[in-house]
């Protein structure tokens, strides 16, 4: 980097005035969420890969239906994207699965990461409108554990958070507020959860069999073992969906108010937050539906994770007094 | 449900590729003495004649049974120098900070490579016009979650080499001859210094290390390693 500006993918921030470029350095914490980022790219890129996503069936029997419920505008807008993919299905699927896997390449990659976490933030909000219909926001068919608010928007999420620059200033508490500061950042972390405490009371997210119905319909097409795990679930849950969808929203509730609270707390939260997405991850959204032959990604579980643990909080730097400050003083002379 | 053949046929191309690239840089380092990773290469020449066949049946060149003793032998290597190198590190011999994600990816590499001979059910297609195996079904299908294993595994390692990739820019040259002790010392070994290429923490730069000691062509080394991970990644995922 040229001009004293910060440069940041490595471990530590360094400045260089001269033309050389900086010495390779291994990654640091934020390196590390943008490779883990850049591998769920990946697989997304891969998944598209398989044979049902050439067929004419990935547009009309898992795009086309995303339309419903959306305004008309918006929906006329997926309804043509699907026609379309699904009469160019091959040439579509092979371009979406090579865009996708060189985002992750891009990631990866540290002279091409700015360009892949941008680029990545323009494809993730293009399949959130064409591929996932908003993800049900407004259709009002989102659910916390179906994967609201759209498990692709997730992606451009984090690629804000974790973009490769730093703000001028002290050291934040955690790594998603390096590039956007503290103040966004947490905003951004309330948004979130709170948005999924809500969507898990909305419309028929309330009803008694709702949450049950859900898992339930999941496990067609799934492996044996998984198909059980579901069946187990759904017994578990029974009649019982509008209360434990009150508790699922009120430790969501918990969770995004949780970002205020002081150092110890709240990594308490985001060790629960993390829990809390790979139960959904598993237990809701069957790790995506990665065995079904037809997922295309891996929902927004383990995203959810991945931006839980951006806000882990590093430790403060300990403060010291005047007093304090004034003893060792006195202690030294 | 009917995989596309081009694709089949795209990713038998370059797996070839990548084999006969493996072969002639050997032949390459050992011609100009240096570094020769002959553990890891070779592994890489295998799988990447067994993916091929596997993915274009009429590239398969020798039967399911020996291809399975092939990348059973790799596994057993790969995990008897991982042993070793933990053994070593115990006994202080060694003070590298990297190495066993070295052979442990490797060792992934090999027990994919036999899942997929072991777990694959033959396809019903004409030979030469698809894959020879889909994914196991059935009771067989009860094993899904460990081929995701070792897709994330690989995507991980592919992703964690593309970043180790800029540390050999050409004005970073010297970097190339990673100049651990272990790479340069009497008792080098091909998957010693591998492990400096590979890994990545373990390998310090070093001025003083000699330029036949160097690694030929690092960056396209690791290119041919991440290439392998993603089509093998592929693979796995139409066996979910």
């Amino acid at each position: 980097m040229v001009g004293g500006t910060s440069e940041s993918v490595g471990s530590t921030r360094v400045r260089a005035s001269t033309g050389t470029p900086p010495a390779w350095r291994p990654p640091d914490e934020r390196r590390a969420l943008q490779l883990v980022l850049a591998t769920i790219w990946l697989l997304d890129g891969v998944l598209q890969l398989q044979p049902f996503m050439f067929t004419r069936q990935f547009g009309t029997t898992m795009l086309a239906p995303t339309a419903a419920g959306n305004p008309n505008p918006v929906a006329h807008s997926i309804t043509w994207a699907a026609h379309v993919i699904s009469n160019h299905s091959v040439t579509t699927d092979a371009c979406f699965a090579v865009i996708q896997i060189l985002l992750g390449l891009a990631i990866a990659w540290r002279p091409t990461v700015k360009a892949g976490l941008a680029a990545s933030i323009v494809w993730a909000v293009m399949v959130w409108w064409f591929g996932e219909g908003l993800g049900g926001v407004i259709a009002g068919r989102a659910h916390t554990v179906s994967g609201a608010p759209g498990a692709v928007l997730l992606y451009a999420v984090l690629a804000v958070l974790l973009w490769p620059s730093d703000r001028v200033g002290p050291d934040p508490s955690f790594i998603a507020a390096r590039a956007v500061g503290e103040p966004v950042a947490r905003l951004l972390w309330v948004v979130l959860w709170g948005g999924l405490s809500l969507f898990a009371m909305l419309g028929s997210n309330r009803s008694a069999d709702g949450l049950r119905d859900l898992v339930l319909r999941m496990s067609t097409g799934e492996p044996a073992w998984l198909a059980s795990l579901d069946r187990h679930v759904a017994d578990a849950l029974g009649r019982r969906g509008l209360a434990i969808s009150i508790v699922l929203c009120v430790v969501l509730a918990a969770i995004a108010l949780s970002v205020y609270l002081p150092f110890r707390p709240a990594r308490v939260m985001v060790w629960l937050a993390v829990t809390v997405a790979l139960l959904i991850w598993v237990l809701g959204q069957n790790f995506g539906q990665v065995f079904s032959g037809s997922a295309t990604d891996l929902n927004s579980g383990p995203l959810l994770a991945l931006f839980a643990v951006a806000y882990w909080r590093h430790r403060p730097p300990a403060t010291v007094t005047p007093e304090v400050r004034r003893r060792v003083a006195v202690g030294m002379a | 449900m009917p995989h596309p053949t081009w694709l089949a046929y795209s990713f038998a191309f370059v797996m070839v590729a990548v084999s006969l690239y493996c072969v002639a840089w050997l032949i390459m380092a050992t011609r100009r003495n240096r570094q020769r990773h002959v553990d890891v290469n070779i592994s890489h020449v295998a799988m990447g004649l067994g993916m091929a066949g596997t993915l274009v049946p009429r590239l398969n060149l020798l039967p399911d049974g020996l291809w399975e003793a092939v990348f059973v032998a790799i596994a057993l290597w790969f995990s008897w120098q991982g042993v070793r190198f933990l053994m070593q590190r115990a006994s202080g011999r060694d003070r590298s900070a990297h190495g066993v994600s070295h052979y442990l990816i490797h060792l992934v590499m090999a027990l994919a490579m036999i899942y997929m001979y072991l777990a694959a059910v033959p396809a019903q297609t004409q030979t030469g016009s698809a894959m020879s195996m889909t994914g196991p079904t059935g009771a067989g299908a009860n094993f899904v979650g460990l081929p995701l294993v070792f897709v994330l595994t690989l995507f991980a390692s592919a992703v964690w080499q593309l970043d180790g990739l800029s540390r050999y820019t050409p004005s970073q040259r010297d970097l190339v001859g990673v100049g651990t002790g272990m790479a340069m010392g009497s008792g080098a070994r091909g998957s010693w210094d591998s492990a400096a290429v590979h890994g990545g923490e373990g390998a310090q730069p070093s001025k003083t290390c000699p330029e036949s000691s160097a690694s030929l062509a690092p960056r396209l080394e690791m290119g041919c390693h991440i290439v392998m991970c993603i089509t093998m990644g592929y693979m796995l995922i139409l066996m979910l």
